[in-house]
């Protein structure tokens, strides 16, 4: 692959793009604290696409907004640092962080309606985050804008050019009529490339997509992701996508971080995770996907149900539904361990699982 | 079919390739604790979010808010003070005494009726008749507030009936009844009473309540409508169609309980509307029997005597304000509790 | 039947029967047979169509258009007994209209819906009551389907109200499952009421009740122990001169049998009696959906239409629900009408497979003939965009252009002609079939009137700060709307070609359209295809499977 050609390449030289440490990110409510984010390390290297796989109530979504610093209130990050480019954008200035985020960071969501403004039309909207991030000598005050609305000027100006190429990048059909269209006149496929547009229209170092096709046809999700990958290559992004389906991750991702209650409970190159997941919580996810190629095979689902993140009592948060839970998994706070078979190909050592039940003959238990 | 021997050894025999219980497929070794089971210390009992019936919702709305608390208390106690009239109002309804005492005011009579005579305190004073105000305030309090009462159930029974009916079938029915009620809509509440009193004709409660009953229809059904028409829309009704459940069922068991939280609120806020207009009627002379103590007649027994005697209209008056009160507090305390928005219900 | 299986009778006679809850299609499968297709279709429908006007709505003034949306545009199909119809197709195909037109729920345009011969189509709410409860719904969101005002038990018992159940069936035959505890030392006889059936449910036309006896306590004589059924059922014994007679009658009123049925069907589906009391908010959603699937059970349907009733849960709680349908419907010999957009889950659950497109069905075949050998153009699209785990799984992606058009207005001929990757060249075209497609999609854009000639003018303009000629217009649009270049065709096609571009950028679109009909006539456009029986009952509407479809060339296939 030679995507990790690309992530050995930048093992030598400088920072990776987005470092996260040991993060916490809480919400109080009435019936206790929500630990929807408990101690997560994640590190994404320049061009690489990450995966972030869990299913709902995993707390994978408030782990990309913790990151893009968009936590919702009254959740806040208790502990731990999210560092950019080397940077914790937790210590920095509030003006900065905004300057940072959409113009190096930028996020893509599930449902791009939501996320797209309905009366301004899609070309505007570009334009105007272009101008926002960019220095394209065009004013972003109100008066500014106000004229640009009035004598219509802004359809000559560098940031409307720029928003048309966005469009013709994600490869949207006639981008200079479609950029004057309004959100609602675009299909779902068409909106989510317009989102994915605006949101590397600042050429950002990172992107984060949580979710970005779930809501899309499967038809229209190979486009997007063909499309994604095809950005990544041409833009030089990072990518980390989150999702719930794991087909979608083997297809795209370089790594994949496999989520499970607030922790992450595995991580490898795409390759050896699915070659060879370790995880019991992995591997019973595999096991209950359908998997078109392989109809004999019977679906095993992980019995139960995904436990409330408020005050979980054991350490190992897969234990109550693992098959192979011993007295010690609900004690001992699983550390990472190297689990993978280090020989083959796609592996490199990196291929890590939270389970005191895999790993190196001596520590396994 | 098996016997219990040949039961078990089957399920033995399947164990190992058993997804439910026993160990499945992908686990490479087995645990002391499979899957669903937890060390005792560790279990943590199933959390299930409560849920609120519409009456637990009321009740929380109330303890949480003190106003509306205070008002509901205040309600209570008016009911009582209704009910228990004759237990509770100091002297009868047609006792008299001194004319137009002040408040506070003392005359002597033969109240317990043994011969002799004693001071008594009037204290709301008396009217023009000499009836004790406080007493004609308690007495007054059944007609009044009974009226009120059965005016908005009447509403409330008819308005949501027709608005259902409106909101589920659409089209011709809907535009028939909602016309109606636009045009029933346009017309001021009192007048529409005086109109419907006098086609009725004659005076007596089940006319006034029928009067202002129909006058309030509207509000009801209006509200009802617009729920209807939104959850005509949720799954849970087109569930109900496959099911093979009739119209009625649907729209009185299905939709109806999702509905009845604005209509309860609105209930509430028109009780002072009916109130007031019992009032009214009354003192326009086009409620109940003129000598029949409610809140409206008292008001208006006492106007000619204004100048000289204020406390025999304004007594009831006060009356009248701190009901109305206690029914609006406790409506948007309600309003507030089941998030509804000022627009949905006035 | 019913969802309440004697305690004895836990593993089943077959002892190579699959556990439970491992999906077994195999099992499950007597439409394969032929011998069920000689009796009539559970569920068929013939040419049904569900138009919806959107004159004169709020949709109307919107998009300033007053159409009909043919979202069921003359659809045949059969539901045979025991076997799942899995109807695959992306949003907006129409699934969903005809699941709930198959059940009235939209009274159709057009067409006639059959349930075993019986003619249902449009019938009014009481004159249908009687097929509800034979046929009946599991929904997308378990949560929305659910009154949240109601206690799932409420929600359960319903349908029993509706349908005055449980009633006897005199087809029933009830029996008892006797245990006799080794210390009875005299024969025990044992008759159960025929009515009994109203209490447990039946397997295969037989209600079981399980009976367990063995000395009183107190020593005289005999008890007998029915179990949790004691709730409802009443056992009499009488001492007769060689040993016992046992007599088991119902005994509870209607409303204590629906609700101790109610409780037999939560824990059948995986939830347990003490949850009939619970609202459905108090669930998680795959508990919600074991409740939905319990609400249709609980009047013991023959078919059920599952709206994609597992789209909506996470993949651990999908395959549990899977895995539960294929158990019941085993168990019961349901069939299952199954709706999904999602092929993984259509493989794993399918017996049958119907291909939908813009209201029509495009291809039908057996589950495994369908994957091996997909025929239809869109199903092999479809297919192909699957994403995969499994590297070795992956094929080459042919990834669809464009999105659905819009089914108020869908294309003439074949409908899937627009995004084909395989459409025919018309008589006349003598290039590959590769470069017919790239002209042809000129021709489609063309056509949809998408080209906006002024908008790349404008552009052209801003680049150059010069005003820009039809001549660069054309060159432009021809670049952006024509995949590959303009000279890779035969002479006289580029040339139309280019010509059709400056009549575009001239603004005569409807002089470029009919250039460009002539230069790429394509059969698919001209003629819709029939739908053609391929192998084993299998069904394909393309013309490139129909063997007397008109079209010169057949390239490929």
């Amino acid at each position: 692959m030679a995507t990790i050609d690309v992530a050995a390449e930048r093992d030598d030289g400088g920072d990776p793009v987005l470092e996260v440490e040991n993060l916490h990110t809480q919400f109080p409510t009435d019936r206790g604290v929500v630990r929807a984010v408990d101690g997560v390390d994640l590190t994404i290297e320049s061009g690489e696409i990450v995966g972030l796989v869990g299913e709902s109530g995993s707390g994978k979504s408030v782990l990309a907004e913790s990151v893009v610093g968009i936590v919702e209130e009254p959740g806040e990050i208790v502990e731990g640092d999210v560092r950019f480019d080397g940077e914790s954008l937790l210590a920095m200035s509030d003006a900065r962080r905004q300057a940072v985020r959409g113009g190096r960071i930028s996020m893509v969501f599930q449902d791009p309606m939501n996320s797209l403004n309905p009366t301004l039309t899609v070309g505007e909207q570009i334009a105007e985050t272009v101008r926002l991030h960019q220095d394209v000598g065009e004013s972003v005050s109100l008066p500014a804008e106000l004229k640009r609305k009035i004598v219509g000027a802004a359809k000559n100006g560098d940031a409307w050019r720029r928003a048309i190429e966005m469009l013709e990048a994600v490869e949207i059909p006639e981008p200079e009529a479609r950029a004057a269209d309004f959100p609602h006149q675009f299909s779902g496929g068409m909106r989510q490339r317009a989102m994915i547009a605006m949101a590397l229209s600042c050429e950002p170092d990172l992107l984060v997509a949580d979710e970005p096709t779930t809501a899309l046809d499967v038809t229209i999700q190979a486009q997007i992701l063909e499309e994604l990958e095809g950005l990544k290559d041409e833009f030089d992004t990072s990518i980390l996508l989150i999702t719930h389906d794991l087909a979608v991750v083997a297809e795209t991702c370089d790594r994949v971080n496999v989520m499970y209650a607030g922790e992450i409970v595995e991580r490898a190159e795409t390759e050896a995770l699915f070659a060879d997941p370790q995880h019991p919580y992995t591997q019973g996810l595999i096991a209950s996907t359908p998997q078109l190629d392989e109809p004999d095979r019977d679906l095993q689902p992980i019995q139960g149900n995904v436990p409330d993140l408020i005050d979980i009592p054991y350490a190992c948060h897969f234990a109550p539904r693992c098959p192979e839970a011993e007295r010690e998994c609900f004690e001992i706070e699983p550390e990472f361990r190297p689990v993978g078979d280090s020989d083959a190909p796609g592996d490199g050592g990196t291929h890590e699982a939270a389970c005191l039940r895999r790993g190196p003959d001596g520590e396994r238990l | 079919m098996t016997d219990a021997t040949d039961a078990s050894a089957d399920t033995e025999a399947d164990d190992a390739a058993r997804p439910d219980g026993g160990t499945p497929a992908y686990a490479r070794n087995t645990g002391e604790f499979g899957v669903g089971e937890v060390p005792q210390e560790y279990e943590t009992g199933e959390r299930v979010t409560a849920h609120r019936s519409t009456g637990e919702r009321i009740v929380e709305a109330l303890t949480d808010n003190k106003l509306a608390l205070a008002g509901a208390v205040t309600i209570v106690a008016l009911v009582l003070v209704a009910v228990f009239a004759p237990y509770v109002a100091p002297y009868g309804p047609e006792q008299q005494f001194g004319f137009m005492q002040e408040p506070m005011g003392q005359s002597t009579a033969d109240v317990d009726g043994d011969g002799t005579t004693e001071t008594v305190t009037h204290y709301l004073g008396t009217d023009s008749f000499g009836h004790d105000i406080l007493t004609r305030i308690i007495y007054g309090a059944r007609i009044s507030m009974g009226v009120a009462l059965a005016t908005v159930a009447f509403a409330f029974t008819v308005g949501t009936t027709l608005g259902i009916l409106a909101g589920f079938y659409g089209g011709w029915v809907d535009s028939v009844i909602m016309r109606y009620i636009d045009f029933q809509w346009a017309f001021p509440t009192i007048i529409l009473g005086v109109g419907i009193i006098a086609v009725m004709g004659g005076l007596g409660w089940l006319n006034v309540v029928v009067a202002i009953g129909i006058a309030f229809i509207d509000d009801f059904a209006r509200i009802i409508r617009g729920e209807v028409l939104s959850i005509r829309e949720e799954e849970y009704i087109t569930a109900a169609r496959a099911v093979g459940m009739g119209d009625a069922r649907i729209m009185f068991k299905e939709m109806l309980p999702n509905a009845v939280a604005p209509l309860i609120v609105q209930a509430t806020l028109m009780i002072p509307f009916a109130i007031l207009a019992e009032a009214g009627l009354s003192f326009l002379g086009l409620g109940v029997k003129p000598t029949t103590p409610t809140w409206g007649l008292l008001i208006s027994d006492g106007r000619q005597f204004v100048s000289q005697a204020w406390w025999i209209s304004v007594m009831p008056g006060l009356a009248i304000m701190f009901t109305v009160l206690a029914f609006n507090t406790v409506g948007d305390g309600l309003r507030d509790a089941f998030d509804i928005s000022e627009g949905e219900v006035n | 039947m019913s969802a309440d299986t004697p305690v004895g009778a836990e593993p089943s006679e077959d002892p190579d029967s699959e556990d439970p809850d491992s999906v077994d299609r195999d099992a499950a499968t007597p439409g394969d047979d032929g011998a069920a297709d000689d009796a009539d279709p559970v569920l068929s429908a013939e040419g049904l169509e569900k138009h919806f006007e959107q004159s004169d709505g709020f949709l109307d003034r919107l998009l300033g258009t007053g159409g009909t949306v043919k979202a069921v545009d003359g659809v045949d199909l059969e539901v045979r007994e025991g076997e799942t119809l899995a109807v695959v197709g992306e949003s907006g195909c129409g699934k969903s209209t005809l699941g709930q037109a198959l059940l009235n729920l939209h009274r159709p345009t057009d067409g006639t819906v059959r349930y075993r011969g019986e003619e249902i189509t449009g019938l009014s709410g009481s004159a249908m009551r009687p097929y509800r409860r034979h046929l009946q719904m599991v929904f997308q969101d378990p949560l929305a389907s659910l009154n949240p005002r109601k206690t799932v038990g409420d929600i359960v018992i319903g349908p029993m109200e509706v349908h005055d159940e449980p009633s006897t069936d005199p087809d029933v035959t009830t029996t008892a499952e006797v245990r006799v505890d080794g210390a009875v030392t005299e024969p025990v006889a044992v008759s159960v009421d025929d009515d009994v059936d109203r209490a447990v449910g039946s397997v295969e036309g037989v209600a079981a009740v399980d009976v367990e006896v063995g000395p009183a306590t107190d020593g005289e004589g005999i008890e007998v122990d029915l179990g949790e059924a004691g709730a409802v059922l009443a056992a009499t014994v009488d001492r007769t001169a060689d040993g016992y007679e046992v007599r088991i009658s119902v005994d509870a009123s209607t409303p204590d049998l629906r609700r101790y049925r109610a409780g037999a069907l939560l824990e059948r589906v995986g939830l347990e009696r003490g949850h009939l009391d619970r609202y459905p908010s108090q669930f998680s959603g795959g508990q919600q959906q074991r409740v939905g699937i319990a609400r249709a059970l609980a009047v013991e349907p023959d078919l059920i239409v599952a709206d994609e009733p597992v789209s909506a849960l996470d993949v651990s709680v999908q395959a549990q629900i899977l895995n539960l349908l294929e158990e019941l419907q085993t168990e019961l010999g349901l069939s299952l009408l199954f709706i999904s957009h999602d092929l993984s889950v259509v493989r794993q659950v399918a017996d049958r497979v119907a291909v939908m497109y813009l209201g029509e069905i495009v291809e039908t075949a057996p589950v495994d003939e369908l994957f091996a050998e997909p025929r239809h153009p869109y199903t092999k699209s479809l297919l192909s965009a699957v994403p995969r785990i499994d590297p070795g799984d992956r094929s080459d992606r042919t990834v669809l252009r464009g999105s659905v058009p819009s089914p108020i207005d869908p294309p003439a001929g074949c409908r899937f002609h627009t995004r084909c990757p395989e459409v025919i060249p018309g008589a006349g075209w003598d290039g590959d079939q590769e470069s017919f497609r790239r002209a042809f999609s000129f021709r489609t854009r063309v056509e949809s009137g998408e080209l906006e000639p002024d908008a790349v003018r404008d552009r052209l303009e801003a680049e150059s700060d010069a005003s820009a000629t039809d001549e660069t217009v054309a060159a432009r649009l021809l670049e952006t709307a024509l995949p590959g270049a303009v000279d890779a065709f035969p002479a006289g096609v580029t040339e139309s070609l280019r010509e059709a571009g400056r009549l575009v950028a001239a603004g005569e679109d409807d002089d470029a359209a009919a250039l460009l009909r002539e230069t790429c006539p394509s059969p698919c456009v001209d003629e819709a295809p029939r739908t053609v029986e391929t192998v084993d009952a299998a069904t394909v509407a393309c013309h490139r499977v129909d063997p007397d479809a008109p079209g010169e060339e057949r390239v490929g296939d």
